[in-house]
């Protein structure tokens, strides 16, 4: 009905309209799962936009502004808490100003990484096809705007359900829900409104105070480097080894199918002497970390598992190390990955 | 029947802890962990990578802690309420925050009312659990889905083509 109405409609266009309709005719070619997610993975990663969203997981609320400029001049952002401690997130490159309002405290820091929503597809996500099921859901609406439901649905238990609304004109998510095995919403980002294109000022994405700064208590932090040292294991990485002195890092026996190591490294946690170790895997939408961490003691008391939202933790000690698991997957997936950890390598 | 036992449960003892919270609300510690929890939340959120140097600040806090410094996983309610009576320091104060906010029990100050979306139960008020959930936050995004064509970002896994 829907899809005679369209094609009704797109005649009288082109009668209407001449020309013109050619374009709308090649936007509304239909894409299949893949080709939405691929493009709401490109609007993403290229778009401006600048909005309101709410993230809601186990009760809470937060809101946000986000304003996301790319143009010539670079890549810039702005983010602002909406509730609770009034808070401002300027990010220029990589540079970020953390600005708190309600204590005239401003902090600077270098940006570690990071990737938030609505920016959170990956770049290729024909990857995704061995674990998940793509299907193209209704044409719903968000924000005001006509979006397309994608569903990214688990093909086993090991891991959660991913919904995305990505925008009809633009291809942004401007929805994004993760679901259990149970289909309970586990955690959820929605914009309330949006704007996208080139036509957003690119003071909205610049700090908000226009008087200044001035008595303001300025933490820079940007010279400290607490980054990890990197060793590739990506599939193609060439990579190095972990270090020379390094431990071998005990492989879990156990991983969810298709969780691929793209990452190892060994980094030394703020406020800790010794190094952890920390492995990487994924099967291209949800990530795990296992970190092995020399001091066991660190852990005594606190052994267990814990849920944020899509995050769950579980935290385990093995003789004189301890194991966590860290990752976007249910607590009992981590649980397996933590328990086929050990015993433990000699060093 | 035992989901809406533990949900009266926790309404009436949310209360309590409520009122004790606001006397506790004067307290520069209190504002001080508060805002670093917003920080924690932030970042486990994905919505900005929060400064390193925050991370450090907490553990600083949970290091001066006395032992033990949190309940154990799956505290009861109860005894976390005795703790935060207790006026203990900012850590605890924190994760009591963080514990009920994950409960939905404390909002922001100003902040709405939970929504009446049912969505999944789950509390991270454990601090190693929240130290190394951050840690995972940290790295993770850059690994799993930088683009090749974009500049290189520091966590880039060596020898990865660009």
């Amino acid at each position: 009905m829907m899809a005679i109405r369209a094609a009704v409609l797109g005649l009288l266009a082109v009668f209407l309209l001449g020309p013109v309709p050619v374009l709308a005719a090649a936007a509304a070619t239909p894409l299949d799962a893949n080709g939405w997610l691929l493009r709401a993975a490109t609007a993403a990663r290229t778009a401006s936009y600048s909005g309101v969203y709410v993230y809601t997981c186990a009760g809470i609320t937060e809101t946000a502004r986000v304003t996301r400029i790319r143009n010539a001049s670079g890549d810039a952002e702005r983010i602002e808490s909406l509730d609770g401690v009034r808070r401002e997130v300027v990010r220029r490159g990589d540079e970020i100003h953390y600005f708190f309002v309600d204590s005239r405290t401003v902090r600077v820091d270098r940006r570690v990484s990071g990737r938030s929503f609505p920016d959170f597809l990956p770049q290729d996500p024909s990857v995704l096809a061995a674990h998940y099921t793509a299907e193209v859901g209704a044409v719903d609406r968000v924000a005001g705007r006509p979006v397309q439901v994608i569903r990214l649905r688990a093909k086993d238990g090991s891991r959660y359900t991913h919904e995305v609304w990505a925008d009809l004109q633009s291809g942004l998510p401007v929805k994004r829900r993760v679901i259990d095995e149970r289909g309970e919403i586990v955690e959820q980002f929605v914009f309330t409104e949006l704007t996208v294109g080139e036509r957003i000022n690119p003071r909205q994405a610049a700090p908000s105070r226009r008087s200044g700064y001035a008595g303001w208590k300025v933490e820079n932090t940007s010279v400290e480097e607490s980054l990890p040292s990197v060793a590739g294991a990506g599939p193609g990485a060439a990579g190095r080894p972990l270090e020379s002195k390094a431990i071998r890092f005990p492989e879990p026996r156990s991983l969810p199918p298709g969780f691929q190591k793209v990452a190892q490294v060994s980094r030394t946690l703020p406020g800790h002497d010794r190094p952890v170790m920390q492995a990487v895997y994924s099967d291209g939408m949800a990530t795990l970390s296992l970190f092995v961490d020399p001091d066991a003691a660190r852990v005594v008391g606190h052994e267990g598992s814990s849920q944020r939202g899509a995050l769950s933790v579980i935290t385990r000690s093995l003789g004189d190390r301890a194991v966590i698991a860290v990752g976007e997957l249910p607590a009992a997936t981590l649980r397996k990955v933590a328990e086929s950890v050990g015993p433990p390598l000699a060093r | 029947m035992k989901d809406v036992s533990a949900l009266m449960d926790g309404e009436l003892e949310r209360k309590r802890v409520r009122s004790t919270i606001t006397r506790l609300e004067d307290q520069d510690e209190l504002r001080d962990a508060w805002a670093t929890f917003h920080v924690i939340r932030d970042t486990l959120q994905g919505n900005v990578i929060g400064p390193s140097r925050f991370t450090e600040k907490f553990h600083e806090r949970l290091e001066q802690e006395p032992v033990p410094v949190v309940p154990r996983w799956r505290a009861r309610l109860p005894r976390m309420r005795t703790m935060v009576v207790a006026g203990l320091s900012g850590v605890l104060v924190l994760a009591a925050v963080a514990w009920l906010a994950a409960r939905g029990g404390l909002q922001a100050p100003g902040s709405a009312a939970p929504a009446s979306v049912p969505f999944v139960d789950g509390g991270l008020n454990d601090p190693v659990a929240i130290e190394f959930a951050m840690a995972h936050r940290q790295l993770v995004p850059a690994f799993v889905s930088a683009p090749a064509a974009e500049p290189a970002d520091r966590v880039r896994p060596a020898g990865v083509a660009r």
